[in-house]
């Protein structure tokens, strides 16, 4: 039979080093300084109400696609995650892979955003965007990559206006939001949206951060500090710690008529899988996205399960559909030091084949 | 002395003492003092994190106000074993005293609970975080006192209309964390069993180190929480509380708008009418625009037709 081996010398020892760390660590954070909110160079092309559209700058000695590649980003956290820190970024990825990179950064909706919707959103601000990129490079299609909530707005948008884009990318993108491992989905079944979204007008980011660290709430909200005391003593670690928390705190608050349409739309009634998606005047059908689409989603990805991703292979139309997927969680897809080496140059070489 | 050096200063004397105290506690020392072990490390954090610097950054100060609050559980939790272990018991023993003690302790808890109440011990404040956070969050949203004299006087109906509201935002969010608790204390029952599985199985790895019994816990706590979660009672009473709270809210909101009228002020509906029909507008006009651009694009396209200038 085995017994737990440790001692009373051995455990004041454990605790004497952690205490060490953790003061040092201290130290170190308190010394941290600004965080910024992404690293790579880019321009400013184009705004609209409160949307900034960024175009990246690479390395003048990459010759880059002459298909633009504009990122998606979901409403519910901040873009830079994409580019959040020099041998972290998604976005540094693509560029070195030969890809033209635009951004759609939403910014922060308050009040005056309240009844922005989904139409407006996919048909609107989108659709401005990918137009005035059509313009600047005197072309009439762009490539789309969509991510999390931006790739069912990306889906939607391709759907609608399948002239202007030439290839999909989309990743970890909830498809079919009622996968019996879907979590975020369980939960909202019984929320009263209507009712949420009268009362509060627009969905505070608080209240989205709170559900999603309630997802795992003994990692996100413990361990993960007690962890972080084994490398604080690296200032350079604190630095990119410090990043992703700024990170994962920093939720906008959501506009409100948009809310209700995607909780009701695709969590609750599941309409991306069931049918009966509309947005604005336009139905949504994926069986009549026929453009080539390359779906990427991650194995452990507690937000949006791998099958939420996958059941978008039997629901569109295109006869050029490829699947990725990634051996990580849903953060890790772009932050992991594995997934730089892969996904950007996944990516790149799949839309060179289809320039 | 500069303000890092006397924080440093104050610092280096509460770690001076702790560990003075845990050699203590590893001699089995007679003087050593349990009572004071026991607040030894919280107080001396406490009294360095006020004589240390607040960081420029709002974001830093969160994330070291974060690991202090869960750095005091994880000590609770090794100032427990350790005392059980320092006095000769075994480390498989002292780990399921401690598991019988928090389970003790949310027992009693649960025949006490209130709705802004947290466990009583450091270490399982962790399995109310959600709660706690949802308490914070819920506060946040409850709207400023009303006046209640002259033609701003709620009328007897509202005022009991309110009181019934916030009675069943109390009893939904009590259910709520009665549930949280209740698995708590079925997630001690799993851990306590998951190691005595580990200790009679000569082929397992038991645990060697303080860190690998909390990160067996977490493992542990957040499997028996997964399965909670993922149930059709807590998908009921968590959709339940967020409900009832929401129509609270509205009631307030529609009492704060009646004062607002009444004082000439604009109200929060007929803000939202506007912005509505503002944003309506907007669309048309955008509408408007794309479909004179086609018809821009449709004569320019034309042979013989030129656009005149400006247009």
């Amino acid at each position: 039979m085995s017994e737990f081996e440790f001692r009373p010398d051995q455990l004041a020892d454990e605790l004497v080093k952690f205490n060490q760390n953790f003061s040092k660590g201290i130290k170190n954070l308190l010394d941290t300084g600004e965080i910024s909110e992404g690293v790579t160079p880019r321009e400013e092309v184009y705004r609209e109400d409160k949307l900034r559209l960024y175009r990246y700058q690479g390395s003048a000695s990459i010759v880059q696609s002459k298909t633009p590649t504009l990122i998606v980003y979901a409403l519910v956290n901040r873009p830079y995650m994409t580019d959040i820190q020099e041998n972290r970024s998604t976005i540094k990825g693509l560029l070195d892979a030969g890809q033209d990179v635009y951004l759609i950064d939403w910014g922060y909706p308050d009040r005056a955003d309240r009844f922005l919707t989904l139409d407006d959103y996919i048909n609107g601000y989108i659709d401005n965007c990918v137009d005035l990129i059509c313009e600047r490079h005197g072309i009439d299609k762009i490539n789309i990559l969509g991510i999390c909530q931006g790739g069912v707005f990306s889906l939607c948008y391709s759907t609608i206006h399948q002239d202007k884009v030439k290839n999909l990318i989309t990743m970890v993108t909830p498809v079919d939001c009622k996968t019996p491992d879907n979590m975020l989905s369980h939960w909202v079944q019984k929320m009263d949206v209507d009712l949420i979204v009268d009362t509060m007008g627009n969905l505070p980011g608080d209240m989205l951060n709170w559900m999603f660290l309630n997802l795992k709430p003994f990692q996100l909200m413990g361990q993960k500090y007690v962890s972080m005391v084994d490398i604080i003593s690296d200032k350079k670690n604190v630095k990119n710690f410090m990043r992703m928390e700024k990170w994962i705190f920093d939720s906008p608050d959501q506009a409100g008529e948009a809310f209700r349409q995607f909780i009701k739309d695709f969590f609750q009634q599941n309409k991306l899988v069931e049918g009966g998606l509309k947005i604005g005047e336009h139905e949504v059908s994926l069986k009549n996205l026929s453009i080539p689409i390359l779906n990427i989603f991650a194995e452990q990805d507690h937000l949006v399960p791998p099958d939420a991703s996958r059941a978008l292979e039997k629901l569109v139309g295109s006869k050029d559909y490829t699947e990725l997927s990634f051996p990580g969680g849903h953060i890790g897809i772009y932050v992991s030091g594995s997934a730089q080496k892969t996904i950007p140059p996944v990516i790149g070489e799949w839309l060179d084949e289809r320039s | 002395m500069s303000n890092n050096e006397a924080w440093t200063d104050e610092w280096l004397k509460a770690q001076q003492k702790f560990v003075e105290s845990w050699a203590d506690m590893g001699k089995g020392s007679e003087e050593s003092n349990s009572n004071e072990q026991s607040k030894l490390w919280a107080d001396g954090l406490e009294m360095w994190r006020k004589a240390c610097p607040h960081p420029a950054q709002a974001e830093t100060d969160q994330v070291i106000n974060k690991c202090m609050e869960v750095g005091k559980g994880y000590f609770a939790m090794a100032e427990q074993i350790g005392k059980q272990v320092s006095s000769g018991g075994k480390p498989e023993d002292a780990i399921a005293q401690w598991i019988e003690q928090l389970k003790a302790t949310l027992a009693q808890q649960g025949k006490q609970w209130s709705p802004m109440q947290q466990p009583n011990n450091d270490f399982m404040s962790q399995w109310m975080g959600p709660s706690a956070d949802w308490q914070k969050i819920a506060t946040a949203m409850m709207p400023m006192q009303l006046p209640d004299v002259g033609p701003f006087r709620e009328s007897q109906e509202k005022q009991q209309a309110g009181i019934k509201l916030v009675m069943e935002y109390q009893q939904a969010n009590h259910l709520f964390n009665q549930s949280l608790l209740r698995v708590s204390i079925e997630s001690l029952q799993s851990f306590q069993k998951l190691l005595t599985e580990l200790n009679a199985d000569k082929d397992s790895q038991t645990p060697s180190s303080l860190r690998s019994v909390y990160d067996l816990w977490v493992e542990v706590s957040e499997a028996s929480y997964a399965d909670f979660a993922m149930s059709e009672a807590y998908q009921t009473r968590y959709g339940d509380m967020i409900n009832r709270l929401m129509k609270l809210k509205k009631h307030h909101s529609e009492m704060l708008d009646d004062t607002m009228a009444s004082l000439n002020l604009p109200t929060r509906k007929e803000i939202d009418t506007m912005q509505e029909r503002l944003q309506q507008t907007r669309r048309d006009n955008r509408a408007l625009r794309r479909e004179l651009k086609e018809i821009r694009a449709m004569l320019a396209a034309k042979p013989g037709t030129r656009p005149k200038k400006g247009t």
